[in-house]
C-alpha cells in the first residue's frame, strides 16, 4: 500500500461515504466515490453544488466520519505512508495534534478562553513554547486587524466577521503539514479575502499542502493549482 | 503515544451466574438480567486502552455500567473475568484485577486517584479539608508534618479553594468546593491514573464549568490520564479525546469524540446525540 508518489502529500481513491439511520432503517448516501490528490505546497480546491458531498470528504479524510468505502493514502513528517481509514485513533490524535489541521466555517473554541489563547492553542499542540505561542497568536491576529483589546477576551460576544478573522489565524497559524478547509472563507469582505489570499499563499510556500471547498471561483481561481469538482472533472 | 492502561474483557455479575448470562442479556437482547438465573450483568467483555496523558470518556445511560467499570478498576469491586494492565513506573505492567487488598490499596494510595459523583464518597466529614489531603499523603508513605501542610496548601490553591479553609470541615462548604477538594485530595500523589465518576452532575452550571475547566487544565499542566465517567454528551464533548459508549453493560461503540458525535454507528449512540438538548 505504500505505493504513494513521492511529491504526493495525499491521495484519496473512490472514497465514499453513506450513513445509516437506524431509526428510520434508512440508509443515505452522502457522497459518490471520489479522487483527489495534495501535493506539499499546493492547494487542492473541492467544488461542486451543495449537498454533493464536500464537507463528508473532508470529515471521512480527518475521521471526524468514517469512510464506508476507499483508500486515503497520507505522508507524514518522516516520509512514511500510511492509511488514514485503518491507522489506529491514538495515531489519528497524534496526526491532528501535530501534521493535519481541519478548519470549519465556524469558530468552534473552548468557552471561557481568551483569544489569544485560542489562536495559540495549535501551536501548544505543535509543542512550541508558551510565550513563543502567544507571540506567534498575536502576530497572526494583528495581520488579520483585529483590535487589540479584543485579544485578552473570548471571542464569545465577537461579531461574524470578528470571530472568522479569529477562525483563519487559528486554522492557519504554524507549521502543519496538511490543511483541511471546510468553507472558512464564505462571505469574506473584499479586504479580508486579500489578507487571507495573501496568508495562504505564504502558508503554501512553506510546502504546506491544502485541501479546501471554496465557493466563491475568484478564490479558487487565486489560490488552487488544481480544482476536483464533485459532480465533474478535474480540471 | 504508549497506553498507560490496557483493558480486556472485564465482567462483573451480581448474583450466582450461569453459562447463560453473557448471551442472554446486552444491547441486542435489551437487558442485563439472565432469564435463566436472574443474576444482573453489570459488565460484559469491557476492553479498551487509555494512552498516557489522555482524556477517555465512558458514556451511557444509569445502569449502563459506566460506574461498575471504574469501581472495578479502582479495585472497590472484583471482577468476575478480565484484566486491566496498569503500565508506568520503573516496574513491569500491574493487574489490577489479580491484586489482594493490601496489594490494591498500596497501588491506589500512591498511583490512583478517584473523584466520585458524592463527595460524601470520597472524602471524610470528620475532619477537616486540609487533612483530607493529608490523611491522603499519609497513606502514600509522606510523613513530614511541613511537606504535607505545604502541599495541601498548594493543592487547595490549585483547585481554587480558599486556602483560609483548609482547617474548615467539608460538610460547611458549598457542592462545588467540596467536589474541589475532592479532586485536590485525588492529585495529591500525583496519581497516573484519575478516574471522574460524574463529578459535575448535580452541579449549577457555572460550578461545572469552572470544575471542567480545571480538569483541563491539570490534564494540560500535568499530563495524568484521566478516565470520565457521564451521562452528559456536553462534558465528553469538552473533555475526551476518544469516547466509549456503553449499554446494558457492554460497550456498543468507540471512536474519536467528534466521530461518535458527529458520526454514530451504533442504534443507540445516534439515539442518544439526537436527545441531546
Amino acid at each position: 500500500m505504500n505505493d504513494l508518489p513521492l511529491d504526493l502529500l495525499l491521495r484519496v481513491r473512490q472514497l465514499r461515504k453513506s450513513f445509516f439511520l437506524h431509526e428510520r432503517g434508512l440508509g443515505i448516501d452522502s457522497s459518490r466515490p471520489v479522487d483527489l490528490e495534495v501535493r506539499a505546497g499546493e492547494l487542492t480546491a473541492l467544488t461542486g453544488p451543495s449537498g454533493v458531498g464536500k464537507s463528508s470528504v473532508v470529515k471521512a479524510i480527518y475521521r471526524t466520519y468514517l469512510p464506508s468505502g476507499g483508500e486515503i493514502l497520507y505522508r507524514d513528517t518522516a516520509g512514511r505512508v500510511e492509511s488514514l481509514v485503518t491507522a489506529p485513533e491514538s495515531r489519528i490524535l497524534e496526526l491532528r495534534r501535530r501534521e493535519i489541521r481541519y478548519v470549519t466555517q465556524f469558530l468552534h473554541f473552548l468557552p471561557r478562553r481568551s483569544t489569544l489563547d485560542i489562536v495559540a492553542e495549535p501551536l501548544w499542540q505543535e509543542g512550541i513554547p508558551a510565550a513563543e505561542a502567544e507571540a506567534e497568536a498575536r502576530a497572526w491576529l494583528h495581520r488579520f486587524k483585529l483590535p487589540e483589546n479584543l485579544h485578552g477576551v473570548s471571542p464569545a460576544t465577537f461579531s461574524g466577521g470578528e470571530k472568522q478573522r479569529v477562525n483563519l489565524a487559528r486554522g492557519l497559524i504554524g507549521s502543519p503539514r496538511l490543511i483541511l478547509l471546510d468553507e472558512p472563507t464564505a462571505s469574506l469582505d473584499k479586504h479580508t479575502a486579500a489578507i487571507v489570499i495573501e496568508a495562504v499563499r505564504e502558508q503554501l510556500s512553506r510546502g504546506i499542502g491544502m485541501l479546501g471547498i471554496f465557493h466563491d471561483p475568484e478564490l479558487v481561481a487565486a489560490l488552487a493549482t488544481t480544482e476536483i469538482c464533485m459532480n465533474g472533472e478535474s480540471i | 503515544m504508549k497506553p498507560i492502561l490496557d483493558v480486556k474483557g472485564l465482567t462483573r455479575i451480581h448474583g450466582k451466574s450461569c453459562d447463560g448470562c453473557l448471551a442472554a442479556t446486552g444491547p441486542k437482547v435489551g437487558g442485563n438480567q439472565c432469564p435463566h438465573c436472574g443474576s444482573i450483568v453489570a459488565c460484559a467483555d469491557v476492553s479498551f486502552q487509555l494512552m498516557e496523558g489522555e482524556i477517555l470518556g465512558i458514556i451511557g445511560e444509569s445502569g449502563s455500567g459506566k460506574s461498575t467499570v471504574i469501581r472495578l478498576l479502582y479495585m472497590l469491586d472484583q471482577a468476575l473475568a478480565g484484566g486491566a494492565l496498569l503500565h508506568g513506573g520503573e516496574e513491569s505492567a500491574i493487574d489490577l484485577m489479580a491484586l489482594n487488598r493490601a496489594q490494591a490499596r498500596q497501588l491506589r494510595d500512591r498511583h490512583m486517584g478517584i473523584v466520585h459523583q458524592n463527595p460524601r464518597l470520597g472524602l471524610n466529614y470528620q475532619i477537616s479539608a486540609g487533612g483530607n489531603i493529608a490523611e491522603r499523603l499519609l497513606m502514600s508513605g509522606n510523613r513530614r508534618y511541613h511537606d504535607i501542610r505545604r502541599i495541601a496548601s498548594e493543592l487547595l490553591v490549585r483547585t481554587e479553594v480558599p486556602v483560609s479553609r483548609m482547617d474548615d470541615f467539608p460538610g460547611t462548604f458549598s457542592g462545588g468546593m467540596q467536589q474541589r477538594v475532592q479532586i485536590a485530595k485525588a492529585l495529591s500523589t500525583r496519581p497516573r491514573l484519575l478516574l471522574l465518576d460524574e463529578v459535575t452532575t448535580g452541579l449549577d452550571l457555572s460550578v461545572q464549568a469552572r470544575i471542567l475547566d480545571l480538569i483541563l487544565e491539570l490534564q494540560r499542566e500535568l499530563g495524568i490520564s484521566m478516565i470520565v465517567v457521564t451521562h452528559d454528551l456536553g462534558v465528553i464533548r469538552l473533555l475526551a479525546s476518544r469516547t466509549l459508549v456503553m449499554k446494558t453493560g457492554r460497550i456498543v461503540e468507540s471512536g474519536l469524540t467528534d466521530q461518535v458525535l458527529q458520526d454514530p454507528q451504533h442504534a443507540y449512540t445516534q439515539q442518544l446525540v439526537a436527545s441531546a438538548l
